[in-house]
């Protein structure tokens, strides 16, 4: 029955102080643990690769032949390929994060994950690694797919400094997500809907298929605060030539943004993860199915 | 000292919005459990036992009162209760159907923070005591119910806690996994004594098992608290024997009989009759003051010209108990379970 | 005792048992789509969606255009208003079936009732068509307060082709429904990948003639193509702009009747297929979820 023992501690209480280092190897475990059903189960239901990545595709090339319909210049359909391309980390930040403690809750994790050691970030961050596999291979496919087929031409003068912008962008957007997860947690099935309402207006505002100074004063108030709208506008600033004219801000200045913005989503994310499970578990919200 | 106690409750009360009214699941729970004591709380549905299981594990904030867990307040200190409890519940369908159960109890070790090959090591130890070694690669989908609870209980091991809470984890299972898992329950207590358990559940057979203590519980109240003794002599403080014969005592041995020391009563009972080979028997209820009066009462049959056939001790259960404090029966009355329900 | 004759025939759906069963899932459906938010939110969600998707497409056209070609852009607008009826139709189809299945564990329980499982999905998922058409009167509608659109509607014209394009639609629907089931828990996404994909080959958004020509055949195939093309002859009182605008009413009629004609009958046997498939496999009751 030695099975049945684990840990060394004598009583609990001692048991139940951590040190630092303890409590963050923990969380980055916790992280590991709750990627793998995520990267396990693409190799498990490969459905996946038809429609996540083929019709994504195909919905991507619609906007490039309503461009080609209206007899756009060329570089058009490269800032379609790109959004297209974006759109992918936005639906894995909206649906795989975002909503996901609406399917955890069903199942009957969530109030597994709050009675463990862990922090809830490190679930959803866990999440969040575990989609990128499928989110990096639809990004790519659109990028490479599209850009073979449509003959878009890139022009990299500074790959460093795109890939730099790519990971700041990275960073807000799925810092927005932990933020919208804690929503979930406050409001249940509204969360739910409010998830799907933010895909079309998301594109709408973010540019992901043009670019968004040709939103006026709009683009202003959204390079403030829309992560997507801000990497989009400068990473198509560094890939295609001539497109600096089309961007709202110099590229510093929306890397610059872009910082901010991981900083204050991600302690804002903290901050309402720790306050909306309180108001969660005074309403008894945690447990509740079909809420 | 409520820090040196396993769980301690003072007045915990839980009031959940509800319309037309608030409904008040828990009112006034007073609760101390020692380290090592395996304790019961039992109860019809709706009484309000989840609800004080969630508030000891951190899930819910209780309206008033105060709780503490291993010495830790549970609305101010959730942290570290966390890294020494876990849970278990019946009909429990956590985790992914697609993972097996060896990649689903190793997941759940690294939200513990195992390291990975103790993690492994943990899984596979749990795995044969519990007896799914037959099912380790098989999909978490694709288990039976009573398989399930094995995995949910094996879940609830992992991080080998100091307070285990289960919640009603025999719910659904047929009697042989409700067994196994009861079984497991006890090797549990003998390989880690000083671990606490709190259980709750409404069946008596199961409280009475594995509990040291149990209380009863209605309608958000403790009715009543006890070792299983204790909650049967309030109802019955006498023991009560039936005793069959071959003829009843001779020679005033009846009166004989109710007039040994530590013998209350000695009446002849329902049950006079033939037995299954023709031949005559009488029944006698004898009612004890204590079990060891028992001796005596056997002797005095033999020495009136008498034959004992057969005994049997009646005690009355925890329904029993249940009925004599709330006066109805656990599955007469479950209105109170509708707005409890989660 | 009672005895059960077991040489009477036993009845095999009636009518009145599907309609039963269809009228009660269009209440739980709606029940469950409408009680989610107060109204004013639910307003918000049902403007915003289409009004975005709308709103990408005429922030595109400004862009290259400078507004300048209004048959173009209303081209654009009715095919983005009706495609959300594609969005609502197979979003809600395979919303009504896994939500059943993984969500509220209903599903066995509706299989083995003597009632059959497909007119409670088709009335399940009827909210969601609901909405999609509020979504379609309320693109139109800025359309034409805003944008310039001109509405000239004949009904004669527009009721068929809309209840053909329907039927078109909720077959292809039902199709995406059985195949879902199949599937895992993340298939609640894949309607709208589906509907994306069919935006491509449907002249929703742009004339299928802009396809590369291989591509063209399938585009014709497809009959939310000829629902799509009616429906603009109906409402603008002209055709798209391309080859398919040079056919007459009738022959787009036409073409509409044929392809729904086609499509409706395999996209039931594809579900009869899928059902059988789920049974064998035990999917019916499967949960999954990563």
């Amino acid at each position: 029955m030695s099975g049945f023992r684990g840990a060394t501690a004598t009583n609990p209480r001692e048991a139940a102080y951590w040190s630092t280092g303890r409590i963050v190897r923990t969380n980055l475990r916790a992280i590991v643990g709750r990627a793998y059903p995520r990267i396990i189960g693409l190799t498990r239901e490969p459905s996946w690769v038809f429609f996540e990545i083929l019709l994504p595709f195909l919905a991507v090339s619609a906007f490039v032949f309503v461009y080609r319909a209206l007899g756009a210049a060329e570089e058009f359909v490269g800032f379609v390929v790109l959004g297209g391309a974006m759109t992918a980390f936005w639906l894995n930040v909206v649906w795989m994060m975002a909503a996901q403690f609406y399917w955890e809750k069903d199942q009957g994790n969530l109030e597994l994950y709050f009675t463990a050691p862990m922090h809830l970030m490190s679930i959803l961050a866990g999440m969040a690694i575990g989609g990128l596999v499928m989110t990096s291979s639809r990004a790519l496919a659109v990028i490479v797919i599209g850009s073979l087929l449509y003959g878009v031409s890139y022009q990299i003068e500074q790959p460093l400094l795109l890939v730099a912008v790519f990971l700041l962008t990275m960073i807000p957007l799925y810092g927005l997500g932990m933020l919208f997860a804690s929503l979930f947690l406050l409001w249940g099935r509204e969360a739910f809907h409010l998830a799907q309402l933010l895909q079309e207006p998301i594109y709408f505002l973010g540019g992901v298929n043009f670019p968004i100074r040709h939103l006026g004063v709009v683009s202003g108030l959204v390079v403030a605060t829309l992560p997507l709208a801000v990497g989009l506008d400068a990473m198509r600033q560094l890939v295609f030539p001539g497109a600096a004219s089309q961007g709202v801000l110099p590229v510093g200045t929306e890397m610059a943004i872009l910082a901010v913005m991981g900083v204050v989503f991600l302690i804002g994310a903290r901050l309402a993860l720790g306050w909306l499970e309180t108001l969660a578990r005074r309403e008894g919200r945690l447990t509740l199915r079909w809420q | 000292m409520p820090d040196d106690l396993a769980i301690h409750a003072r007045g915990v009360t839980r009031v959940y919005k509800a319309k037309p009214e608030p409904v008040t699941a828990l009112g006034g729970v007073d609760l101390d459990v020692e380290p090592g004591e395996y304790f019961g709380l039992l109860g019809p549905n709706g009484a309000g036992k989840t609800t004080l299981i969630k508030i000891l594990t951190t899930l819910l904030i209780p309206t008033r009162g105060t709780a503490k867990v291993a010495g830790f307040d549970v609305v101010t200190e959730t942290a570290k209760i966390r890294r020494v409890i876990n849970m278990v519940a019946g009909n429990e369908q956590s985790g992914y159907g697609l993972l097996t159960v060896r990649e689903q109890l190793w997941m759940f070790s690294q939200f513990y923070g195992l390291p990975n090959r103790e993690g492994w090591r943990r899984v596979d130890e749990l795995i044969e005591i519990v007896g799914l070694q037959e099912q380790r690669q098989q999909k978490v989908r694709s288990l039976s119910t009573g398989q399930r609870q094995k995995l949910n209980f094996a879940r609830g091991l992992l991080n080998d806690p100091w307070v285990l809470f289960l919640d009603e984890p025999t719910l659904g299972l047929d009697v042989a996994a409700a067994r196994d898992l009861r079984e497991h329950t006890l090797a549990w207590k003998a390989a880690a004594p000083g671990r606490t358990l709190l259980l709750t559940t409404h069946y008596m057979v199961e409280a009475e098992q594995l509990c040291d203590r149990i209380a009863i519980v209605d309608r958000g109240k403790i009715l009543a608290l006890g070792t299983p003794e204790e909650l049967r002599r309030r109802v019955q403080a006498e023991s009560i024997f039936r005793i069959e014969l071959d003829r009843l005592p001779e020679n005033g041995g009846l009166a004989a009989l109710a007039s040994l020391p530590g013998v209350l009563s000695a009446v002849p009972s329902d049950g006079d009759g033939t037995d299954a080979a023709g031949a005559d028997r009488v029944a006698l209820k004898v009612a004890l003051a204590d079990d060891s009066a028992l001796t005596s009462v056997v002797t005095a049959v033999a020495e009136h010209g008498s034959h004992l056939i057969g005994l049997a001790k009646s005690e009355p259960s925890l329904e029993d108990v249940f009925v004599e404090l709330v006066g109805r029966g656990f599955g007469e009355d479950d209105e109170s379970s509708e707005a409890m329900a989660t | 005792m009672a005895v059960i004759d077991r040489s009477a025939p036993v009845p095999g759906i009636t009518f009145a048992d599907a309609w039963r069963s269809f009228h009660t899932a269009i209440r739980l459906g709606w029940a469950i789509e409408a009680n989610w938010s107060d109204p004013f939110l639910f307003a918000v969600y049902t403007l915003a969606k289409p009004l975005a998707a709308a709103g990408i497409l005429v922030v595109m056209f400004q862009i290259i255009t400078g507004g300048q070609g209004t048959e173009f852009l209303q081209f654009l607008i009715v095919g983005a208003a009706l495609w959300n009826v594609v969005f609502g139709v197979m979003g809600g189809l395979v919303q009504s079936i896994l939500e059943d299945r993984e969500r509220y564990r209903m599903m066995k329980y509706v299989v083995v009732t003597p009632s059959s499982l497909f007119p409670f999905l088709l009335g399940r998922s009827l909210a969601r068509v609901g909405t999609s058409l509020v979504a379609v009167v309320l693109t139109l509608g800025v359309g034409v307060v805003f944008l310039g659109v001109r509405l000239d509607p004949n009904l004669l014209y527009l009721v068929p082709a809309t209840v053909l394009g329907f039927v078109a639609v909720m077959a292809l629907g039902i199709f995406m429904a059985g195949w879902c089931l199949q599937l895992r828990q993340e298939a609640w996404s894949y309607p709208e990948a589906i509907a994306g994909a069919l935006y491509l080959v449907s002249g929703a958004i742009f004339p299928v003639d802009i396809l590369p020509s291989f591509i063209q055949p399938i585009a014709y195939a497809f009959p939310t193509t000829w629902w799509l093309e009616a429906s603009r002859r109906g409402l603008l009182g002209q055709g798209s702009p391309g080859e398919i605008g040079n056919l007459s009413d009738g022959t787009v009629m036409l073409f509409l009747v044929l392809s729904t004609a086609i499509v409706l009958p395999l996209t039931l046997a594809a579900f009869a297929w899928f059902m059988q498939r789920a049974r064998q496999a035990g999917l019916l009751d499967m949960t999954t979820g990563s």
